[in-house]
Parts: C-alpha cells; sequence; structure tokens
C-alpha cells in the first residue's frame, strides 16, 4: 500500500488541521475495500500500475481535500459586484489622473524621463490599487460588515 | 450549444437529489464504502470526493450519527440516520413529491414524466 498512503499524505496537506485524522482515517479505509474488491475480482494482487489508476479516480489531492470543510472564497458573490464597480472606478480615475499628469509635463516643456517615469508609475499604481481594494473588500466580506446592514430590515 | 451547460445544471439539479438518497439510504446503517455500493446498485453512481465531504455536512448538521466501529477486525465508520434526520427526511420526501407532481402539471398530460 505504498502509493495510497503517499495520496493520503497527499490529502492530509490541503486539509484543516482539525479533520484530518478523521477524514484520512475514513479515506484509507474506503481505499482499501477498493483495492481488496478489486483484487477479489481479478484474482491476483494489484500492481502498480492498478493502483494508479485506482488513485487516480479520487482526482488530485488538492481538490479531494478542497471538498471537506465549508466553501471558502475570498470575495463572496454578494458583494463581488460592488467590489467590482469599486475596482473599475478606481482604476479608470487612476489612468485619468495619470494621463492629466503626463499631458501637464508634456505642456510643460517636460521631456523623456519624467514622462516616462510618470508612465511607468501606471501599471505599479494600478497593482497597488487592485492589491489594497481586493484586501478591504475580503475583510469585508470576512467579517459580513456590508451583508449586515443589508440584511436588516 | 455549450457541452458544460448541461453538465453544471446537472450537477445543480443531482445536488439536491443525492442529499435526500443518502439520507434515505442511511434508515440502515452503513460505512462509506457500502453505502457507495449501495447507492450505485441502485442507479446512483457518487464519487468519494462527494460522498464523504456530504456525510460529514449532514453529520454536523445533526442528521447523521456516526461511530467507529471494528468489523472484520477493521475500524469502519458506521453511519445511521439520526432522530432530526428522520424527521428531516420525510419533510424532504414531502417537498420532493410536491415538486414532482407540480412538473408534471407543467409539463402536461401528453408529455408524461417518465
Amino acid at each position: 500500500m505504498e502509493l495510497p498512503d503517499r495520496y493520503l499524505l497527499a490529502v492530509k496537506l490541503f486539509l484543516p488541521r482539525s479533520e484530518r485524522a478523521d477524514v484520512i482515517r475514513e479515506l484509507s479505509e474506503d481505499l482499501r475495500s477498493r483495492v481488496e474488491e478489486s483484487e477479489a475480482a481479478l484474482g491476483r494482487r494489484l500492481t502498480a500500475a492498478d493502483e494508479s489508476a485506482l488513485i487516480r479516480q479520487f482526482g488530485h489531492p488538492a481538490l479531494l481535500a478542497g471538498r471537506f470543510g465549508t466553501r471558502r472564497s475570498l470575495i463572496g458573490p454578494e458583494i463581488f459586484p460592488l467590489y467590482w464597480f469599486v475596482l473599475r472606478a478606481a482604476l479608470v480615475i487612476g489612468f485619468v489622473i495619470h494621463g492629466l499628469i503626463v499631458i501637464a509635463l508634456t505642456a510643460g516643456g517636460q521631456t523623456g524621463p519624467a514622462v516616462s517615469r510618470a508612465i511607468a508609475m501606471i501599471p505599479v499604481v494600478a497593482f497597488i490599487q487592485f492589491g489594497g481594494i481586493t484586501l478591504v473588500f475580503s475583510v469585508l466580506d470576512r467579517y459580513q460588515l456590508l451583508n449586515r446592514r443589508a440584511s436588516m430590515p | 450549444m455549450d457541452p458544460e451547460l448541461f453538465e453544471s445544471l446537472r450537477l445543480e439539479l443531482r445536488r439536491g437529489c443525492l442529499v435526500v438518497a443518502v439520507l434515505a439510504q442511511l434508515r440502515a446503517e452503513h460505512y462509506g464504502y457500502t453505502l457507495r455500493k449501495a447507492l450505485a446498485d441502485r442507479g446512483l453512481e457518487i464519487d468519494e470526493g462527494t460522498l464523504y465531504p456530504l456525510l460529514r455536512r449532514l453529520e454536523t448538521q445533526g442528521l447523521l450519527a456516526s461511530e467507529w466501529r471494528e468489523e472484520e477486525k477493521r475500524n469502519k465508520r458506521f453511519y445511521r440516520l439520526s432522530p432530526d434526520g428522520k424527521v428531516i427526511l420525510k419533510q424532504l420526501l414531502d417537498e420532493w413529491q410536491s415538486i414532482n407532481a407540480s412538473l408534471t402539471r407543467v409539463l402536461g398530460r401528453s408529455r408524461p414524466v417518465a
């Protein structure tokens, strides 16, 4: 049972700590039952290839583990539209401000380094906005800060 | 047409039915492996990645009771419908009958539901 053990070890890594022992014990029992059933049907011991085919039916360890425990998402479907709206608005405003800065620099007679530096900042600022807004909304969602108010009568 | 579309709608339709089937099958005691086989024998294939998380969820919700017990020199986790589970199962079956009856009416007499 070498391959099944390695598979279960991999599943274990992705499970929440509190559920590990129990889930693995149960999955291991199931795997053993399946191996025994196949061996009885074939009338011989399973080869490594047989075991690998059997385990493949269980799917990727991380995906199998992911199905245990509650569903987790960074930003849930309820506040996603608001998140998306704020993110788009922030990015558009960021681009507009940068556009204005570039125009102002050019109009002010600046060339070369100053203008290209301003342009180079655009993706950096966009990335920071994306990170910051995502962080704020994931915290809002995690602690249900918006939903609670919305669900009040 | 997108073949994944049918698949995702099918899963959605199946999800609720699986819960009812698992609860109904656990009116008699089973451990995971025999439960899966019993359901498969009745035409309902359910893979491990669906069954075990579902069993855990139903147990957390108090609809199932489980215990580890030795059988054939191996420890197995046996599940059985709890008293709460029995009540819920009955309600779900009533609901299912009523949905089925409504669907039959929606479809009309010319196309009976198989």
